[in-house]
């Protein structure tokens, strides 16, 4: 066979056609894509939400390369997984988790979630959700400290949102009222009057907790929500994690990612589509007193629902990723469809108040049988 | 039958936990510190000694077909003895064990080792063999047990290392998914470890 002959008939593998798409660039559009919500977190928080971000991304990074050199691999660092994995695991933090802790989940993201798998591509789920759930169990008092909008400071937000010119007990009654649950405020050592952290309950915590009713029989805002408490949870005024406290921010992003094709539309939409449809159509428990009763059909607070807790950055930045997610466009609907259910049932019916982070955990496991239920049929065969 | 050898067989080369893969429900159980994690290792030591020594000895008259019952018997005998003199003078340990102690005598070490081993050799070997398993079992039960101690209660044997430890404390680590965690990473580096050594000696590790 002559020169020309072996050039005529070269054989390959597919893929025959590619396009300039690579994971590093994809990684880092997804990257540079969750800074407008930490940038908001960072806002509404303060500097100080600044270290949990810098100490995960940190120990993804780090573990990432460790990893890598126990494995005998490339440093895989470039490829930008870990970077996302770190904002990511960030974006699910609390705003005051010592740098420590973060550093801790960052390690176990990578270290357990995604390098003992066999790296990026292998992982079964969900790394940094992993990393969360993990947190939450091992440290459930730094994770679940539901601390509220930094209101000191130069924070207009908090201004706007709580009338917070005024001193520490007007805070106090204006926060019980809107709450309508145990509420703490402390007070900084050297701030003029304000208020330096509030904690408290979320608005899903409060849905499920406190009782529904107040002394005059009405039901608190928290199931029968104004416009107020809704604008609250959809800009960041309400109580959370880094990245879920504006689900504006996160859907602004998301959208970007749906425009550039890094994630296909129908995860997010389906995904929230059944939160929206369920939660409005479920009857939602609440305690009357020492009795649990129900509220009728159709009247949930389904816009709450979309805004609170971690369900636009669950819909957009976790339950699409590529690897943890399954690969027809049928699967991936049945996927999404059971991430919203599993989120509403686990918010109304479970113990903790939110449950996008296991809903995701949950169907993440499913993958591999919704794959195969779903894998289509060569064309022409039974 | 060489009496070294055999007792040194279930310290490493054939050990119960991270080898053989033997005893996972107490390995998992009652390993979320370190003092639960030692009486456990010894209580199934005495027992693993015990039977083994006995059924090497009556082993010419056990009919085939009736072996298990006759090795579970014999098994129970040393696991009620463990049980009542824990109960006489480590009652909190006995609390601590719970279920788990009674659950000696189905514990796999202890049928596999009578199965396999003392039901076919003398009484010096067998009692080696129980000696070296059960050691070699409260080393792997020890090692799991303070790593989760260490990890999830910032403990050792019940002592604090500081003031105040508790806040840095990963507390999943002495619940259930902390000991399936351990024992997996454990298993791998064992495992790592066992490959290296075989690929210095010239074997092809990845095959």
């Amino acid at each position: 066979m002559s020169a020309e002959e072996k050039i005529l008939f070269n054989v390959n593998n597919s893929p025959h056609v590619r396009d300039g798409d690579s994971t590093a660039r994809i990684m880092f559009t997804v990257a540079l894509l969750l800074v407008p919500a930490l940038v908001w977190a960072l806002f509404i928080f303060g500097w100080r939400a600044i270290v949990p971000i810098v100490s995960s991304v940190a120990a993804c990074l780090l573990t990432e390369s460790v990893c890598c050199r126990w494995r005998d691999r490339p440093n895989s660092i470039g490829d930008g997984s870990a970077l996302v994995t770190g904002l990511l695991l960030a974006a699910v933090s609390p705003a005051n988790l010592p740098w420590w802790a973060a550093a801790v989940g960052g390690v176990f993201a990578i270290g357990i979630g995604k390098q003992a798998f066999g790296g990026l591509g292998h992982n079964v789920w969900n790394p940094a959700l992993l990393a969360r759930a993990f947190m939450q169990v091992s440290m459930p008092n730094l994770m679940m400290s539901g601390e509220w909008p930094h209101l000191g400071g130069a924070s207009w937000i908090g201004n706007l949102f709580y009338d917070l010119g005024g001193n520490f007990t007007e805070v106090n009654e204006r926060v019980k009222s809107l709450a309508g649950a145990v509420t703490t405020v402390s007070r900084s050592f050297a701030n003029d009057g304000g208020v330096d952290v509030l904690t408290g309950a979320t608005v899903l915590a409060r849905m499920k907790a406190a009782e529904a009713v107040d002394a005059a029989g009405q039901i608190i805002p928290a199931l029968n929500p104004d416009w107020m408490e809704i604008i609250h949870a959809w800009m960041g005024g309400e109580g959370g994690s880094l990245g879920e406290v504006s689900a504006l921010m996160l859907v602004l992003g998301g959208y970007f990612l749906i425009e550039r094709k890094i994630i296909s539309w129908d995860i997010p939409v389906f995904f929230l589509g059944t939160v929206a449809v369920l939660g409005l159509v479920l009857p939602h428990p609440y305690r009357l007193g020492e009795v649990y009763a129900y509220t009728g059909w159709f009247q949930g607070p389904w816009l709450l629902h979309l805004g609170s807790g971690g369900l636009m950055l669950g819909a957009f930045f976790m339950a699409t990723d590529m690897v943890t997610t399954p690969l027809t466009v049928k699967g991936r609907r049945i996927f999404a469809v059971g991430c919203g259910c599993m989120t509403i049932l686990i918010r109304l019916f479970a113990g903790y108040p939110e449950g996008v982070c296991y809903a995701i955990l949950f169907m993440n496991t499913c993958v591999p049988f919704i794959d195969t239920l779903t894998k289509p049929k060569v064309f022409g065969k039974k | 039958m060489n009496f070294l050898p055999q007792l040194i067989n279930g310290f490493i080369r054939e050990n119960p936990v991270f080898v053989l893969v033997l005893g996972m429900c107490p390995t998992l159980a009652t390993t979320s510190s370190l003092e639960k994690a030692i009486g456990m290792g010894l209580a199934t030591t005495f027992v693993l000694v015990g039977s083994n020594l006995i059924i090497s000895l009556i082993k010419k008259f056990i009919p085939d077909e009736v072996r298990i019952p006759i090795f579970i018997v014999v098994i129970a005998t040393f696991v009620t003895l463990v049980k009542l003199i824990m109960a006489a003078y480590f009652p909190d340990l006995k609390a601590a064990l719970g279920i788990f102690l009674p659950l000696i005598v189905v514990n796999c070490i202890i049928m596999a080792r009578a199965e396999a081993f003392a039901s076919k050799n003398g009484i010096l070997a067998s009692t080696a063999d129980g000696f070296g398993m059960g050691i070699g079992f409260t080393l792997s039960l020890s090692l799991l047990g303070s790593i989760r101690e260490i990890l999830g209660s910032g403990s050792l044997l019940g002592i604090p290392f500081f003031e105040g430890v508790d806040v840095y404390t990963q507390t999943i680590f002495i619940l259930a998914p902390g000991g399936f965690l351990t024992l997996g990473l454990l298993m791998g580096f064992f495992n790592y470890l066992a490959l290296r050594k075989y690929a210095k000696a010239g074997g092809n590790a990845g095959k």
